[in-house]
């Protein structure tokens, strides 16, 4: 028995190769994470080229649950922004069976939106400081090309198919992000717009304020009253306009140039807002919030 | 708070990853050293795979013995494991499972025969069992069994 022996292993052993566990993690889960992401911003931009094509009859059965919690009121502000939106839109060729309804939020946030099925609001703190009635009419003809060029329905499809993709990895995120898109309050205010779908609706929003007014005064100033709204707040809270709509000093530049390159006059003579219609404003104002005075 | 229940499913497997990975390693570098001491405690009695015992041998007891280990992965090497499965290849984190399970079942083994006083196991083979695994969620282990045919000299 002495002729055999049992030699000891090395420590080193053949049979266990992995010495970096973590390492080993990191590189797989960093490839996955990767072709994850890859996959969910396939399927958000195919979400986004899908939802387009769906039937605006289809995006306003989609959205009339919504829409039935905000009837039109006979309110002095909502009668006036819909005549506004209603002479805007006249030079706008809308999706075949679009109808611009707006909304008047009695909120002082510097806001506006558009959303589905053909809806814009405008809140009580952008119609506050608008000085005349062409620059509401740019915030307004803006959200008009938005709808024009159906920049809602494809966000939210592309934002829900983007949550549907991240739910592969975790519930609780991919739920989260299609929560945010379709709106805790069920109306779709946070709907975010690429910057190339913003400009689209500047163009837009130029060619119908030329159509209107027969100029392009009040455009640039918009840009500037929203980024001054944006100092004068300060540290607290930015108008929601701002995060919605980036506002770059390259796209107030585009835009100045392309009232250039389309030979709009830049300005002429401004149209006021009703007297009716300022009163009204105020009156609200004064009712939500009693501490200020005038 | 609501940030911590919103997001229970990744603090809940973020817990799960580095208690698995921390636990995981601990008690492995501790099985190993135990292995080491026992493989060199042990070294003495024979482990042959021949069905038959070497020519110079005198009389000799035969008495089966056997060794047998399961052990259970862990939480960091499950989800390693997963991952591999994504891209094929070795899986890696399940290796050291299977050396421990296989070292530790001979010196069972081992131990065994030598409490039958014998100085060498002939014959030796080795079965190996998973244990759960069929769910995505349960607990993956792996049994190692090994037995063999221990020779003690007879009237010695």
């Amino acid at each position: 028995m002495t002729d055999y022996s049992n030699p000891r292993l090395p420590e080193d052993e053949v049979n266990v190769s992995d010495r970096r566990p973590l390492r080993s993690f990191f590189a797989l889960a960093g490839a996955v994470v990767l072709l994850c992401a890859a996959a969910a911003g396939a399927i958000a931009i195919i979400g986004g080229e899908f939802a387009h094509r769906l039937p605006y009859a289809v995006e306003r059965q989609l959205i009339a649950p919504y829409a039935e919690r905000f009837p039109p009121r006979e309110h002095a502000v909502e009668n006036y922004l819909q005549a506004l939106a209603e002479r805007l839109a006249k030079g706008v060729t809308l999706p075949e069976g679009m109808v611009v309804r707006a909304h008047y939020v009695d909120e002082p946030v510097v806001n506006a939106f558009a959303t589905l099925g053909g809806h814009i609001a405008v809140y009580r703190g952008l119609l506050e400081r608008v000085p005349d009635e062409n620059l509401l009419a740019m915030v307004v003809a803006h959200e008009i090309g938005h709808l024009q060029h159906r920049h809602p329905i494809r966000s939210l499809g592309r934002g829900v198919a983007f949550g549907a993709a991240l739910t592969m990895l975790s519930a609780s995120v991919g739920g989260q992000v299609a929560d945010r898109v379709l709106g805790a309050s069920g109306m779709l205010t946070l709907m975010t717009f690429s910057r190339a779908q913003e400009e689209q609706a500047d163009d837009t929003a130029l060619e119908a304020l030329a159509a209107v007014y027969g100029h392009a005064g009040g455009a640039l100033e918009t840009f500037r009253l929203m980024r001054e709204a944006a100092r004068a707040n300060g540290r607290s809270e930015p108008p929601k306009f701002l995060s919605t709509h980036p506002l770059t000093q390259a796209r107030v530049d585009r835009l100045a140039s392309a009232i250039a390159r389309a030979g709009l006059r830049p300005d002429g003579p401004r149209a006021p807002i009703p007297a009716a219609v300022r009163s009204a404003i105020e009156r609200d104002a004064k009712d939500r919030d009693p501490r200020r005075t005038g | 708070m609501d940030l911590i229940l919103q997001n229970f499913d990744l603090l809940l497997f973020a817990v799960l990853f580095i208690t698995g990975y921390v636990a995981g390693r601990w008690n492995e570098r501790r099985h190993y050293a135990s292995i080491r001491k026992r493989e060199d405690e042990f070294a003495g009695i024979l482990v042959f795979t021949n069905r038959f015992p070497p020519p110079s041998t005198t009389r000799v007891a035969t008495v089966l013995v056997s060794g047998s280990a399961v052990i259970s992965e862990d939480f960091f090497k499950g989800v390693v494991a997963g991952l591999y499965s994504f891209f094929g290849g070795r899986i890696r984190s399940y290796e050291s499972l299977l050396d421990r399970a296989r070292r530790e079942a001979v010196l069972r083994m081992k131990e065994q025969a030598r409490a039958q006083g014998a100085g060498m196991i002939i014959n030796v083979k080795f079965q190996t069992f998973a244990i759960g695994g069929r769910r995505a969620s349960s607990v993956k282990g792996v049994e190692m069994l090994a037995y063999g045919t221990a020779l003690s000299p007879v009237g010695a």
